[in-house]
């Protein structure tokens, strides 16, 4: 999920598929410039925007029911399905997917089934405090930048409940009752992905919980 | 020069070269561009069809817009991304 605009190009860009693929994934190309884009980079790799990137805008995957019931005025793309394979029991193969997050030049990837293992992962990482959060019914990756105190925390009832007792609201990043009601945590961008895909594009990638986290050799 | 000094240079520009060219952008055109799409359809909660509670959607919320996008609507190459304006910005989804 990006921004369709940059500094260098302040207009709409609109994107269409290029027909192309770069390391097994989609290359998009923009209608104003003709670029051509990573589309997990989210950056130009040929054409004038060669070199400028796309802001990533945090989104999540979810289940619809959860979405739905957190979101109750949510609106919904409207098209004829053109798969029916992607509901909860996809990520029931939890080894292949991945929580991937890119901070500066490092980038780590957090297993689903460790995340399946591990729900609540506070750690630092390329100088940030991170705090993860995984919901397993629905396979939902949560991550924020730990800005408060909190040293651990667990879930209780789809809330999340640091050491100190607040209770926080993951879908709307605030603490809805204890001693920090009020605050926000802030959300890192966090790319849910194939696991393969995520090792093709960064192949210099820790993966938590795996060889001492450190990192994968780059086996191709 | 000694051969054999000769041949170390050749064979680490060599590698050089090679590393260069694993980061090389080259990718491989599988088939003419697809139409972008643009004014996708969007209704609100109730009025979707084809959609279980259990179907994995791409969402978000921007400005206190939310929006959700079936995965199962987003599959294949026709559908990959979607050009959208949610909350006043220019966005594409995809994933």
């Amino acid at each position: 999920m990006y921004a369709a605009q940059n500094p260098k190009h302040e207009k709409r860009l609109v994107f269409q598929v290029s027909g192309k693929l770069w390391q097994r994934s989609l290359v998009m190309r923009d209608l104003q410039t003709g670029s051509l884009w990573s589309h997990l980079l989210g950056e130009a790799m040929a054409g004038p925007l060669k070199g400028t990137t796309l802001k990533p805008i945090p989104s999540i995957i979810t289940s619809w029911g959860e979405w739905r019931e957190k979101h109750p005025n949510t609106t919904v793309l409207n098209l004829d399905p053109s798969a029916r394979k992607f509901d909860t029991k996809a990520w029931k193969d939890r080894k292949r997917f991945v929580l991937g997050i890119e901070i500066g030049e490092k980038t780590k990837a957090w297993p689903f089934d460790f995340l399946g293992d591990n729900p609540v992962r506070i750690e630092k990482f390329a100088g940030q405090e991170l705090l993860i959060i995984f919901l397993k019914e629905s396979a939902t990756a949560f991550a924020f930048e730990n800005k408060t105190t909190i040293k651990s925390g667990q879930l209780d009832e789809g809330l999340f409940v640091s050491d100190d007792g607040t209770r926080w609201d993951l879908w709307t990043s605030k603490a809805v009752a204890g001693s920090q009601k009020g605050k926000n945590l802030t959300r890192v961008y966090a790319l849910p992905s194939y696991r393969k895909a995520w090792l093709d594009f960064h192949s210099g990638s820790l993966i938590a919980g795996e060889e001492q986290e450190k990192q994968s050799p780059d086996s191709k | 020069m000694k051969p054999g000094l000769h041949f170390g240079i050749l064979t680490a520009s060599l590698i050089g070269l090679q590393a260069c060219e694993e980061r090389a952008f080259q990718p491989r055109t599988l088939m003419k561009p697809l139409p972008a799409i643009e004014d996708a359809p969007f209704v609100k909660a109730g009025e979707v069809k084809s959609i279980a509670d259990r179907d994995l959607v791409l969402a978000l919320t921007l400005d206190g817009h939310a929006r959700a996008y079936p995965i199962n609507m987003l599959t294949g190459p026709r559908r990959e991304i979607i050009n959208d304006t949610l909350g006043g910005t220019p966005i594409a989804a995809t994933w």
